[in-house]
């Protein structure tokens, strides 16, 4: 049951509380003050789920949403349990590709991990003012990551399981913490999510499966699915902070 | 000029956005064929300069939408282009630089997830003499989960140092330079479902979810874009991420 939670918790955070979402697109030219950037470690991933949207069961009343929920911790707990000695932890390895990316796109990188209740941070001043966290927060800007447990999604019961990680991100001024850009990426599978309006990034056809049997008769496999999705995160968050792009001057005239 | 849905509310911006995007039932071949008639009709223009500019605002305090679509326009304007092939442009007058903004183009995925065809946009800067000083690429846009059907978006910045910059002229990306990017959304939908008991007639909608698999979408030389002006003022964020 803590995984079936966890998976609907993530998708009530990724799409129900999309109701006050900032964008942000990082400016640049007005931010070129910024060269060392602290990542605040996201809530570390605890697993893997299964989400099947759109299911019958859900219009049948209480009877049907618990028929559902049964359903659906079961198949994310067997599908936990074979991914599991895999050992792969999904905050972990996010966190060291946008730490890589940052790097090479110029940026000095720290790292702070910190106890999160949630997901998110709803104010820093917890963080800031606790002293052990002074020198990894001593930098120009701080990115704030969040994710969720990575999922494989399924459009309607009889739709095949697709690769899911939700990652939103968060570059706040270390002086006052002003919002300097915050964007949300889709992984895999497009969750109709319209007022995020976030970045959907495809996974590979071959990673499509097309029962929950064969979802778990190949755990490499599956875990290589949502896998490939992190160092393409992580590009484009370095991309979309890199120092030196936009749209690019040019000397002709018409 | 029939710009035809340049509405500055909110409210009014998803009404349009619904009509333009939802309502619209062709697929995305017959959009590729209307675009195709849209840009032969086109006037034949040399030069930024013969283009009517359509002006825009800045509101400091909230963005400010302009939706298009070159279909319902009365006139398009087109640039001759080698081996006869024309390249539609609308042009656009900013407004006079006060504070930093970042001007945002998506454009929406036509025709539906099953056939999409997609205008694939060049968004060039052109200074008070028409000259051009900045154009995007398009490597600068992103897919995104956006309207019914998914669209790509860039953002651009306007600051101090480029307060010069006058106008902003939308055209198609350069045929041979478009590299189609995949739809990944999936349709989600319900379907009635009637149960008949002692004299009454139960009905259900049932969810159902389309299994649609990534398409290419297809360039159309025409399209359905937003324009959004957003006054950049960086502030503590409120809302948790």
């Amino acid at each position: 049951m803590k995984m079936m939670n966890s998976a609907v918790l993530a998708l009530m955070v990724f799409l129900s509380g999309c109701a006050a979402v900032e964008k942000q697109a990082f400016n640049r030219a007005a931010n070129t003050s910024i060269r060392t950037i602290t990542i605040i470690e996201p809530k570390p991933t605890e697993g893997f789920g299964v989400t099947v949207l759109n299911h019958p069961a859900l219009s049948f009343g209480l009877i049907g949403a618990t028929i559902y929920a049964t359903e659906m911790t079961t198949k994310s707990n067997s599908f936990d349990a074979v991914m599991k000695p895999l050992g792969w932890s999904l905050s972990d390895e996010l966190i060291t590709e946008i730490a890589k990316e940052l790097e090479l796109a110029g940026y000095v990188v720290k790292r702070l991990k910190v106890e999160r209740e949630r997901p998110s941070i709803k104010d820093y001043a917890g963080i800031k003012g606790d002293k052990k966290n002074a020198e990894a927060l001593a930098s120009d800007a701080w990115l704030d990551v969040a994710t969720r447990d990575p999922l494989y999604v399924a459009n309607s019961p009889t739709a095949d399981y697709v690769p899911s990680i939700g990652v939103t991100a968060r570059l706040v001024s270390s002086t006052d913490q002003s919002l300097l850009y915050r964007e949300d990426i889709f992984f895999g599978f497009s969750f109709v999510a319209p007022r995020l309006e976030a970045v959907v990034i495809p996974a590979d056809q071959e990673f499509r499966f097309p029962t929950h049997t064969d979802l778990l008769a190949d755990p490499a496999k599956s875990l290589k699915g949502v896998r490939m999705g992190v160092p393409q995160i992580a590009k484009r968050l370095a991309r979309d902070l890199a120092r030196d792009s936009g749209a690019t001057p040019v000397a002709t005239s018409k | 000029m029939n710009v035809g849905t340049g509405y500055h509310g909110t409210g009014w911006r998803y009404v349009v956005l619904c009509a333009l995007l939802v309502g619209c039932q062709t697929t995305g071949t017959e959009r590729i064929a209307l675009a195709e008639e849209h840009r032969t009709k086109a006037i034949v223009v040399g030069s930024y300069r013969e283009v009517p500019a359509t002006p825009l605002t800045l509101d400091i305090a909230a963005a400010t939408t302009v939706l298009l679509d070159h279909s319902k326009l009365e006139k398009t304007f087109a640039f001759d282009k080698p081996g006869g092939n024309q390249e539609i442009v609308h042009v656009f007058r900013l407004p006079v630089w006060s504070t930093p903004y970042s001007v945002q183009l998506t454009s929406y995925v036509m025709g539906g997830l099953n056939d999409p065809a997609l205008f694939y946009p060049r968004l060039t800067f052109l200074n008070e003499a028409f000259e051009q000083t900045r154009e995007s690429k398009q490597s600068d846009f992103v897919y995104r989960g956006v309207g019914a059907h998914g669209g790509i978006s860039t953002d651009v910045f306007i600051n101090d140092s480029n307060r010069g910059e006058a106008y902003i002229a939308i055209t198609s990306e350069t045929r041979g330079a478009i590299e189609e990017h995949l739809s990944v959304m999936q349709s989600a939908g319900s379907m009635p479902l009637a149960i008949a008991g002692k004299g009454v007639l139960i009905m259900w909608m049932i969810p159902t979810g389309g299994t649609e698999l990534p398409k290419k979408m297809r360039a159309a030389a025409s399209g359905q874009f937003q324009l959004k002006l957003i006054p950049y003022a960086p502030k503590r964020p409120t809302a948790s991420p």
